[in-house]
């Protein structure tokens, strides 16, 4: 699969299992790899640009067992962000599945 | 583990133009997730598949940082910043740069036919990659312009050193700018004597050398290696130990000048240096410890070349006039280690020319045309570039 198509897929994967809950840069990590076949170790590097272009904020937690654990946590641009990567996305696997398919009127 | 995997990450990031929160962010976050990957009882393998080498991780960050770069654009915690001269100036700054070849071969051809001057007139020909280092890696700063271009500063000072005053030994010296521009580059991250320790291979091969050749006491002058073992223990904690290790020192080098110059047995002289190594024993001193450890592979590379060039030296004598090559060895091994994949060629190519020059030259006698042999980086850095 092309790595750009590949990356903007998975951009879209993160902010989704964001929107919910807070994670940290390990949990992200874990939780994608398990779901989608992806190169765990462009995933951080991915998740600190989308921190940086402002879809994620950080915060840090008191761990009992060593320094600070940094949570990210998606903000409004990036909830408004994912929905329109989603809309995009359903609207473009639409098309290809119905190219798939087969349909008449094509 | 995590230890050795961020002082890797460390060195790798210093190579860009981060700045230091940001760099100390990524090492934080690096750490952080090592420390929550050894918490659920992952292996090293696997947390390295899971989080990417230190290298992937930086090529991974890197194309970031370029692509931003490129369009003049910096995101720094959600700011967005404009730096630079943005697409015109680049875009102007490639222009010279692929100029560069035409106009040194209008240079050479002129300086050639009109003042005869075709050599040393060829030497225009080294101001493609310097021009182009001038241009682009200048940008991220001085220092990191300064070791870029410390191998073309090397070679043009070797040159003239040599085609002018026929010094063509021991000028071959400057060659060791190019690890020390590199320690001095990356002195930000060291104390006083760590960095002190990192530069002494390069002060003691400099200095016994230049005492060897014009005052002509080479063994008495190999005495100034010991520099290097302690300034080495001013690394130890343990203040005491650190007196006592000293003065061994001193204690043996008084011993074998003493006995060496009274009774001239330099031979039997090297016994008093029993004393260090025995002390050194006592206190569980083994091994002197030095804390550079990212310079720890230029340091051991630094005594082989030497041990080997002392060796050949004495056993066969006439190696002394060219086994002092194998010292490129180290700005070579330093650029290979650091310097991005792409630029390595480049990068290596004043060395492999100086070997190509000396070889034909002392060996064959061509120094006519061995200097032909310089071509070879100007071309190397036209075909990457291309």
């Amino acid at each position: 699969m092309n790595s750009q198509f590949k990356k903007g897929i998975i951009e879209i994967c993160v902010l989704k299992i964001m929107e919910d809950n807070d994670l940290c840069g390990f949990d992200v990590i874990e939780r994608l790899s398990k779901e989608v076949p992806v190169n765990e170790n462009t995933i951080y590097p991915l998740l600190r640009r989308l921190t940086q272009q402002g879809f994620f904020e950080t915060y840090k937690v008191p761990s009992p067992v060593g320094a600070p654990k940094k949570y990210y946590k998606i903000t409004d641009f990036g909830t408004e962000r994912l929905g329109e990567n989603l809309k995009e996305w359903k609207l473009f696997i639409k098309g290809v599945f119905k190219i798939l398919e087969g349909d008449g009127s094509l | 583990m995590k230890e050795k995997y961020l002082e890797e990450l460390e060195i790798l990031l210093s190579q860009y133009d981060i700045s230091k929160e940001e760099k100390d962010d990524i090492l934080a976050d690096y750490g952080e997730m090592i420390d929550d990957a050894i918490s659920k009882n992952l292996s090293d393998k696997k947390i390295i598949e899971m989080i990417g080498s230190p290298k992937t991780v930086v090529k991974d960050l890197k194309e970031g940082f370029k692509e931003k770069e490129e369009d003049g654009y910096y995101y720094h915690d959600g700011v967005v910043t404009v730096k630079g001269r943005g697409r015109h100036g680049k875009h102007r700054d490639n222009r010279v740069v692929a100029l560069m070849p035409f106009i040194s071969v209008i240079t050479f051809f002129v300086l050639g036919f009109w003042l005869q001057a075709w050599h040393p007139g060829w030497m225009v020909f080294l101001s493609i990659p310097v021009v182009a280092i001038l241009i682009n890696v200048f940008e991220r700063g001085k220092s990191e312009g300064l070791v870029a271009l410390s191998p073309f500063i090397a070679v043009v000072t070797y040159l003239i050193l040599g085609f002018v005053a026929e010094l063509w030994h021991p000028s071959w010296l400057i060659f060791l700018i190019i690890p020390v521009f590199g320690i001095i580059s990356g002195k930000k991250k060291m104390s006083f004597i760590p960095f002190l320790t990192a530069l002494s291979p390069f002060i003691a091969i400099t200095t016994f050398i230049l005492v060897g050749t014009y005052v002509g006491y080479w063994h008495i002058a190999w005495l100034v290696f010991l520099l290097i073992p302690m300034i080495g223990i001013l690394n130890n904690k343990v203040v005491w130990k650190r007196w006592v290790l000293e003065l061994s020192f001193v204690l043996a080098i008084a011993a074998y000048l003493y006995l060496g110059l009274q009774f001239d047995e330099w031979l039997y002289s090297l016994f008093a240096f029993l004393i260090p190594a025995g002390v050194s024993l006592l206190l569980s001193e083994a091994e002197f410890k030095i804390t550079i450890n990212q310079n720890k592979p230029v340091w051991i590379l630094s005594l082989l070349c030497t041990l080997v060039y002392i060796g050949f030296g004495l056993w066969f004598s006439s190696t002394w006039a060219y086994l002092w090559m194998i010292f490129l060895t180290i700005p070579v091994f330093t650029i290979l280690k650091y310097s991005d994949e792409k630029n390595k060629l480049v990068a290596v190519m004043p060395f492999i020319s100086v070997v190509i020059f000396f070889s034909l030259g002392h060996f064959f006698g061509y120094w006519a045309f061995s200097w032909l042999a310089f071509l070879l980086i100007p071309m190397v850095a036209i075909i990457r570039n291309a």
